[in-house]
């Protein structure tokens, strides 16, 4: 039947029903969106996720402003963890035909070195790709660093820029084939240096491509008007002038393949120039007339295939980069033409010839607009070439306690014959220890926690409320923290024992106690508020460190003497929740060979049913270990299975120091109008204790079984029966 | 079941990062209360304090235990007297620290009974929010942690971050 009713409805003796709610004749209408959801929508894409998806092949995805930049959290230990990692690109660059990739990996300081066999870019590693000469390096600043240098640019290489008024890029493949239209652009108000790189197969030393001023055309992107005559003029032309490519001055043939042609700098040229005012870019379109194997009648013709050629191109608003420097002691002196630099700017120096020392200086000295000095570490006279890579007087204060992975080499897609492409595949890399943080699992050691990768939950959560400035490590006062410190020592060893690890990166902006709240159980913990301060509590009675098989002591034992009369109720779990069901677990594989995959794992009791309901739980987030699944599923359904209700009930003021998690006993005599009285004991586990003015508490407790000999039956449950797992 | 006087130690802290006396290691707090006795009494039974508490008329509901995620604050009621009021203006904002103690003793002690008094729970946590009016100050106290926004991680794409991809 279709279409909707309203207004009322017939039903079967005749009378006419009003419908409240006609939800289940009606078909809803798409729901609202929430405004202002862009950010939060991307963060929660699968598109831009940072855990490795199942699609390795794939473009690499760009970061965008305002998506999170990830924790990867995680250590690996025996063989269990580590952290797999798809992060964005936020930059990338090239030098000489060299491409430099920047990627943002973590907040906080990575442990791990990044090594070649364990990054890859698509579906293959870097340790073999084609250009055996890539480099990994991780780039970090703190927060101080940075709050006491701001123009401290904290990436190195010389070849990626701070901010985004420096940049180089390399343009698609000019292809040599006429009639082929070419399309290039810059700022004519910045620096702009461009190079050529021959392209080809086999000999070229003959081939050049030819084409005449007529077949130039340039345009103002502004407003996308011709000012074609105006460029020509600029240039010198007329419409018959002869313009080539690759062609070589010195023989007037063609350049051999992977020549690099160079063209120099341009300097900005003065407000108003062709009329494309500032901001906007001069737009350059040529059309190939003809691709001439013998340019040079006088040397033979070529005997290979010239693909095109392919430019490369910096522009920056600041004077040029490179530069001439002369050591002489520590004093180091650098002219480099309308260099910008003033006393105090921190430089990054890229030798590129001379015995001099690369790296990161501070300018001491300003002679003059195209001179400046800094004093080396080390003492030396020698001189050459150099490179500046900083923008001055930037304030590099963004990129503080990020680890960025650079990577500088050709991880370009293969080319296809005649193509160069200018895009990468996806990088994965994989790191053994994650950021670096307190490590209170290990408690003090000579009154400061000990730094490091940790895969403990407890160390995450005082890492969590560290950079939400909630924590400073043994600075804060234990009765300050926001977690109960005394016992996370106890638990890091529990979760040591059972192999209860965090491994995995954390990408979305979270709420910690939330986060907290909802990740405990899976470690066998709750995440309790006692008395204002958080703090960690087993869910199962330990004995030490392992879970308890003897008989339980229960924390305090109420009877109908300490029960207040009327208080006490009984709530049982709905049959949905009682009834056996097939746990399936998701975690993550974390095998440092082979980029980690997303893997399930069944569990149920033996004597459970083989197409019994289904609940799936999902710890890919965390979990790398198939035997922390296993252990968490075992644990919820023998909890299901043997608990079976919740109580309350009011007291007297406790005086025994009573917690969420603590184990009670009930032992009370229901006494009812008809006479059956009898006597009840049941074991509990409180979940929620309160305090009045009027003398009184309430707790709330969940059942928890016992066996005849008075040990915990989930514990007994979880360590005795029989489970099937597949 | 026995009888109790039930009272309330309160301890303001007005940085929640100094908390204890360097040289002695004890909590030394910015300001000190309790709700029962009319002279200064020492809470001699908490060996990590040392000091009087002066009388000051407040009400505290609150204490107890729950699930970090269920909603646990701690509400403290006082007379709007000039110095709360002060401590209120400076309290909220969350750095500063309330370490609240729920004491029992034995009926009908003239002050502090060591041998029968006892400390049975304790609420630490920061201002959260605060009014007053002509007569009262009341306090919001929990750990001053939003259970609600996004916190972690906290560091975002910057625009300046990003370089730009450039083609032709």
């Amino acid at each position: 039947m279709k279409g909707t009713y309203s207004g009322v409805f017939q039903g079967s003796l005749g009378f006419h029903t009003p419908l409240k709610d006609s939800s289940n004749l009606t078909a809803a209408p798409q729901p609202k969106a929430a405004p202002a959801r862009a950010a939060k929508k991307l963060d929660d894409s699968l598109l831009t996720g940072k855990k490795p998806s199942a699609d390795i092949d794939k473009r690499q995805q760009l970061a965008t402003p305002g998506e999170t930049i990830p924790i990867v959290f995680g250590k690996r230990v025996d063989d269990i963890g580590g952290v797999w990692v798809q992060p964005s690109l936020v930059k990338a660059g090239t030098r000489l035909y060299v491409g430099s990739f920047l990627y943002a990996i973590s907040q906080g300081k990575i442990i791990s070195s990044p090594v070649k066999y364990r990054t890859w870019v698509g579906p293959q590693s870097l340790a073999f790709f084609a250009d055996q000469t890539i480099t990994l390096q991780h780039d970090y600043a703190t927060a101080a660093d940075l709050a006491a240098a701001p123009d401290t640019c904290p990436i190195g290489g010389g070849t990626l820029f701070c901010g985004v008024e420096t940049y180089s890029y390399l343009s698609q493949l000019n292809k040599a084939t006429a009639g082929n239209v070419y399309t290039y652009s810059y700022d004519p108000y910045s620096y702009y240096t461009t190079r050529n790189i021959t392209r080809g197969l086999g000999d070229t030393s003959n081939t050049v491509m030819t084409l005449t001023a007529n077949d130039v055309q340039a345009f103002n992107s502004d407003d996308g008007s011709d000012v074609t005559a105006a460029y020509w003029a600029y240039r010198g032309w007329i419409s018959s002038t002869p313009l080539q490519l690759n062609q070589n001055p010195a023989t007037l043939g063609g350049y051999t393949v992977g020549t690099i042609e160079e063209f120099g700098t341009l300097v900005p040229e003065p407000p108003g120039f062709l009329g494309i005012p500032s901001g906007a870019r001069l737009v350059i379109q040529f059309t190939l007339a003809a691709v001439n194997t013998q340019n040079n009648p006088a040397l033979p013709a070529s005997t290979g295939t010239l693909y095109g050629v392919q430019q490369e191109n910096i522009e920056s608003p600041y004077s040029f980069l490179d530069g001439t420097y002369s050591q002489s002691g520590t004093t180091v002196t650098v002219t480099a033409t309308a260099h910008g630099r003033i006393v105090g700017n921190t430089v990054y120096v890229e030798i590129t010839s001379g015995n001099g020392v690369e790296g990161t200086y501070t300018v001491a000295t300003v002679p003059n607009a195209n001179s400046f000095t800094y004093t080396a570490g080390t003492s030396l006279t020698t001189s050459g070439n150099l490179y500046l890579s900083l923008t001055p007087g930037a304030d590099n204060s963004a990129y503080a306690d990020i680890t960025f992975l650079r990577v500088e080499g050709n991880i370009y897609d293969p080319p296809s014959e005649g193509s160069y492409p200018t895009t990468t595949k996806q990088l994965f890399i994989y790191y053994e220890e994650g950021v670096e943080v307190d490590l209170y699992s290990g408690g003090l050691v000579s009154s400061v926690y000990p730094r490091g990768a940790s895969n403990q939950l407890v160390d995450l959560a005082m890492y969590l409320f560290t950079i939400y400035k909630r924590a400073d490590g043994a600075n804060t006062s234990d009765i300050a923290s926001p977690i109960y410190t005394d016992n996370l020592t106890s638990i890091a060893d529990f979760a040591d024992l059972y192999g209860f690890f965090y491994n995995g990166v954390l990408e979305n902006a979270v709420n910690i106690i939330e986060l907290l709240s909802s990740l405990a159980p899976y470690f066998f913990l709750s995440f309790l508020s006692v008395g204002g301060q958080y703090r960690f509590e087993p869910v199962l009675p330990l004995d030490g460190n392992v879970l308890d098989e003897t008989a339980l002591t229960p924390a305090a034992i109420f009877t109908e003497d300490e029960i207040l009369p009327g208080s006490f109720s009984k709530s049982f779990y709905p049959i949905a929740d009682r009834q056996d069901f097939i746990a399936v677990m998701l975690y993550r594989e974390a095998n440092p060979s082979s980029i980690s995959i997303q893997r399930t794992i069944q569990v149920a009791y033996d004597t459970t049913a083989l197409d019994a309901p289904v609940e799936q739980f999902d710890m890919t987030d965390f979990c790398t270990y198939d035997f922390h699944a296993t252990s968490y599923a075992q644990f919820e359904l023998a909890k299901r299975r043997l608990s079976t209700h919740s109580i309350s009930f009011q007291t007297a003021l406790i005086v025994t120091g009573l917690k969420p998690t603590d184990i009670i006993k009930i032992d009370r005599q229901r006494i009812t109008s008809t006479g059956d009285n009898r006597a009840e004991v049941e074991w509990y586990q409180i979940t929620s204790i309160s305090y009045d003015a009027e003398g009184s508490s309430t707790i709330q407790a969940e059942h928890f079984p016992v066996t005849g000999a008075d040990v915990s039956a989930i514990t007994y449950s979880l360590l005795n029966d029989s489970f099937r797992i597949v | 079941m026995n009888n109790y006087d039930i009272m309330c130690f309160l301890e303001y802290y007005a940085d929640r990062t100094i908390v204890r006396d360097p040289i002695t290691g004890k909590r030394s707090p910015t300001a000190r209360w309790q709700n029962f006795y009319q002279s200064p009494q020492a809470l001699s039974i908490d060996a990590d304090i040392t000091g009087n508490y002066p009388y000051l008329a407040f009400s505290a509901d609150g204490f107890g235990s729950a699930t970090a995620a269920s909603i646990n604050n701690f509400q403290v009621n006082a007379a709007a007297v000039a110095y709360m009021v002060d401590i209120t203006e400076q309290a909220v904002g969350g750095t500063s620290l309330i370490i609240a103690s729920l004491v029992i003793q034995d009926v009908g002690q003239d002050a502090i009974d060591p041998a029968s008094a006892e400390v049975i729970s304790r609420y630490i946590g920061s201002v959260e929010s605060a009014s007053i009016d002509d007569i009262a100050v009341d306090w919001t106290v929990n750990p001053a942690i939003d259970k609600k926004k996004g916190q972690v991680p906290s560091r975002k794409i910057a625009s300046n971050l990003i370089g730009r991809f450039v083609g032709q």
